[in-house]
C-alpha cells in the first residue's frame, strides 16, 4: 500500500484533451489561415507535429506523476521539469470529491479531488483518473477514520434515497420552471392584446390571426419542451441521490452519468438553510444546502452550494435534520418579526427604482408607461412579502435568521461558527429602535454575510449578547445606571 | 452591543484624510479644467461652468471639510480578551465583533500619507472577513497588531 502509484494511463488521453482545449486560441489563427488560402503540406506538417509534442508532453506528464497514500497523508509528485512533492495530511482534508464522467466511465475510471482548508488552487490535489477500486481504496484511506471496520459495516447509519418521481418533481419546479410559468404567464395575459377583436371581423384577417395562434401554440409547446428537458436534466443528474450519516462525515453520492461521490466531515458545516423558490414555498416543498468552509471548489454541486438533499417537505425538515446533521437541527425556533414601522426600509428601495423608471419611461417611450407603473405596485408589494419573512431567532448555541430576496431562506448558524458579528443602523433607525444584523460565516472561498435589515434593536442586541462573552457592552448606559 | 468601543482614533487621521481628499480633489479639477476650455474654444453653454465651479465647490466641502471630521468622529475600536469591537461608518453605523478565537492574522500598514503624520493602520483579518482601525499612531499600531495576534494565539482553531 505503500509505494508509488502512476494515474490509470487513459488519463495521458485526458491530458491530451485538456492541453488541446487550451492550445485551441494558438491554434484558432493557423485555421484561419489554412481556410483563407488552402492548406499547403507544410501547414499540415506542423500542425501535425503540434499534435505530436502536445501528445509526447501528455505521456511525460502521466510519466513523472505519481502519488501515495499512507496512514498519514497523500503524498504526491508531479511536475516534468521542475518538480513538486507535496503532503497534505488527513487531518487538514475538507472533503473528497469522487466524480465520474462519461469519459471516465468509459475506462471504468474516476476522479478523485480532494480540497483543504485554504482557497488556494495549488495546494489542492486531485487524482484525474484512477480505477474505481482505486479511487474507492484512495477516498476509504483519507477519510477521517481511515479504513471501517467491519463493525462500522453492520451498523445501521442513516440513509435516504430519493426516488425518481421525487426528482421528476425537482425539476418541475426549479427556479428554471419559475421563469417558464412567468413567460407563459405572460403570453397568455397579452395574447389578447397581441390579437385585437377586429382581427375575427373578415376572413383575411381571421386567417391571419388563425397563423398567429398558431405561432403562438407553437411557443407555448417549445416552452414546454424546455420544461420538460429541465425536468429530465434533474432526474440524469441527480439520479439516486443517496445521503448518508456516518459518525463524523455526511456522504452523497448521485449522478446517472456523470456520477458524483462526495463526503464532507461534518465539522466543517458552517451553516445550514433551507431554501424556498415560490412555486416550492406554495407547495409547501423546500431544499436543504450547507455552507462548507474550505475548498477551491469548495461545495460546487451547483453553484456553490451543498444539496443535502434537492428537495423534500418544508415539514419534514426538522426530522431530517434530527437524523442526518443533529448539530444543526433546532426545531422551531420560533422567529421574531420585525415591526411594522421598519416596513418603509423594505419598500422604499424599490419604490425609489421603480418611480425613477415611470419617470423616465413616460419621458421616453410614453406609450409603455404602463410597464413601470405596473412595477411601483408589483415592487412594493414585494417589499412587504420580504418584510414578513424577515426574522430572527438566537439561543445558547444557534442564531437562525430568515430572509426573501426571491426565495425565502431560513437559515441556521452555530454561534460559535461566526466569523464576526455586525450591528448596523443609521440616525432614523437608532430613533426607532431597529438595527440590521450582519453575521458572517466561512464559505468555500470567501465568506458569506447573512443580513436581515431593519429588524428590533431589541433584538439584534440581544442575539450580540448570546455572541459576545464581553460583559457590559450590550446595556445601554442609561440601563446600566438604572441597575 | 449597545455602548460604543471606548477608544478613539488618532485626531491627526482628520488632516491626514483632508490631505488625501486635497490630492483626489485633482480628478474633478482636471475636469472642471476641461470643461473650461470647452466653454473657451467650442463655447458650451455658461451654465455648465456655473454647475460644474458649484459642483466643485460642494466636493470641496463635503469630502475635505465634512466628511473627515465626521468620519474620525464615528471611528472607535476597544480590544477585549476574546473580540475585538469596532465601530464605524457616518450615516449607516456600523458595530462589528471580531471574535479573537476567528482571527487569522493582524497586519499593521501605512501608506505615504499616513507616514507623513506617522500614522499607521492595523487591519484584522478572520477566514472570512477584513475589518481596520485606521489611522493610530506607529507605537499604538504596532502595540495593538502584538496584543491582538498574542490574544488570537488559542489552541483550539478549527477552521
Amino acid at each position: 500500500m505503500m509505494y508509488e502509484k502512476r494515474l490509470h494511463p487513459a488519463s495521458i488521453v485526458f491530458q491530451f484533451v485538456r492541453s488541446l482545449k487550451d492550445a485551441a486560441f494558438g491554434f484558432l489563427p493557423v485555421l484561419f489561415v489554412i481556410f483563407n488560402n488552402g492548406a499547403s503540406w507544410y501547414e499540415f506538417s506542423g500542425l501535425g507535429l503540434l499534435l505530436i509534442i502536445l501528445f509526447i508532453f501528455s505521456i511525460v506528464k502521466w510519466f513523472r506523476f505519481s502519488y501515495v497514500v499512507t496512514e498519514e497523508e497523500l503524498q504526491i509528485k508531479q511536475g516534468i521539469f521542475v518538480r513538486r512533492e507535496r503532503r497534505i495530511s488527513k487531518h487538514r482534508i475538507q472533503s473528497i470529491d469522487l466524480t465520474q464522467t462519461l469519459l471516465h466511465r468509459i475506462f471504468g475510471l474516476m476522479k478523485v479531488q480532494i480540497e483543504t482548508a485554504g482557497s488556494d488552487e495549488n495546494v489542492d490535489a486531485s487524482l484525474a483518473a484512477v480505477t474505481f477500486e482505486e479511487g474507492e481504496r484512495v477516498s476509504e484511506n483519507l477519510k477521517h477514520k481511515g479504513e471501517r471496520t467491519e463493525e462500522d459495516h453492520e451498523k445501521a447509519y442513516p440513509e435516504e434515497v430519493m426516488s425518481y418521481s421525487r426528482l421528476a418533481l425537482t425539476g418541475a419546479t426549479s427556479d428554471n420552471a419559475i421563469i417558464i410559468f412567468g413567460l407563459l404567464w405572460l403570453l397568455f395575459s397579452q395574447a389578447n392584446q397581441i390579437i385585437p377583436d377586429q382581427m375575427y371581423e373578415d376572413a383575411t384577417r381571421w386567417l391571419f390571426s388563425l397563423a398567429v395562434q398558431f405561432l403562438i401554440s407553437l411557443v407555448l409547446l417549445s416552452v414546454l419542451v424546455v420544461w420538460g428537458a429541465g425536468i429530465i436534466w434533474t432526474m440524469v443528474k441527480y439520479a439516486n441521490f443517496t445521503i448518508t450519516r456516518y459518525e463524523t462525515e455526511l456522504y452523497m453520492r448521485y449522478g446517472l452519468i456523470e456520477k458524483r461521490q462526495r463526503t464532507i466531515p461534518v465539522n466543517r458545516i458552517q451553516a445550514v438553510i433551507v431554501k424556498e423558490n415560490l412555486i416550492r414555498q406554495l407547495l409547501g416543498l423546500c431544499y436543504v444546502y450547507v455552507e462548507v468552509a474550505g475548498g477551491v471548489n469548495g461545495g460546487k454541486m451547483e453553484g456553490s452550494t451543498v444539496y443535502l438533499l434537492p428537495l423534500l417537505k418544508k415539514n419534514d425538515v426538522p426530522g431530517f435534520l434530527n437524523e442526518y446533521l443533529p448539530e444543526y437541527c433546532r426545531d422551531n425556533p420560533g422567529m421574531k418579526r420585525p415591526p411594522l414601522r421598519s416596513l418603509p426600509y423594505y419598500i422604499w428601495g424599490s419604490l425609489l427604482v421603480s418611480v425613477t423608471a415611470v419617470i423616465v419611461v413616460s419621458l421616453t417611450v410614453p406609450a409603455w408607461v404602463l410597464i413601470p407603473v405596473a412595477a411601483t405596485v408589483i415592487f412594493p408589494g414585494w417589499g412587504v412579502f420580504r418584510w414578513r419573512t424577515s426574522g430572527i431567532s438566537f439561543d445558547e448555541t444557534y442564531l437562525n435568521l430568515q430572509y426573501r430576496k426571491v426565495s425565502r431562506e431560513t437559515v441556521t448558524l452555530r454561534r460559535a461558527r461566526l466569523q464576526a458579528f455586525g450591528k448596523k443602523d443609521t440616525w432614523l433607525y437608532r430613533k426607532q429602535g431597529l438595527a440590521t444584523i450582519d453575521a458572517a460565516i466561512l464559505n468555500n472561498a470567501q465568506g458569506r454575510h447573512f443580513v436581515v435589515p431593519a429588524l428590533w434593536e431589541e433584538d439584534v442586541a440581544k442575539a450580540s449578547e448570546t455572541f459576545s462573552k464581553v460583559p457590559g457592552i450590550h446595556k445601554k448606559l442609561s440601563e446600566e445606571r438604572g441597575g | 452591543m449597545r455602548q460604543t468601543p471606548a477608544n478613539l482614533i488618532e485626531e491627526t487621521a482628520i488632516s491626514a484624510w483632508r490631505l488625501t481628499a486635497v490630492l483626489y480633489l485633482i480628478i474633478p479639477v482636471v475636469l472642471l479644467a476641461g470643461s473650461i476650455a470647452a466653454f473657451v474654444y467650442i463655447s458650451w453653454p455658461w451654465w455648465v461652468i456655473a454647475i460644474a465651479v458649484s459642483l466643485l465647490l460642494i466636493d470641496i466641502i463635503f469630502s475635505v471639510f465634512l466628511i473627515p471630521k465626521l468620519r474620525w468622529r464615528r471611528w472607535r475600536y476597544e480590544v477585549f480578551e476574546q473580540e475585538v469591537y469596532i465601530q464605524h461608518g457616518i450615516i449607516i453605523r456600523r458595530r462589528t465583533l471580531v471574535p479573537m478565537l476567528r482571527v487569522q492574522h493582524v497586519d499593521t500598514k501605512q501608506g505615504p500619507i499616513l507616514k507623513k503624520f506617522s500614522l499607521a493602520t492595523v487591519t484584522i483579518s478572520t477566514a472570512a472577513t477584513t475589518h481596520e482601525i485606521p489611522a493610530l499612531t506607529e507605537e499604538e499600531a504596532s502595540g495593538l497588531r502584538d496584543r491582538i495576534s498574542e490574544l488570537a494565539r488559542v489552541e483550539e482553531n478549527d477552521v
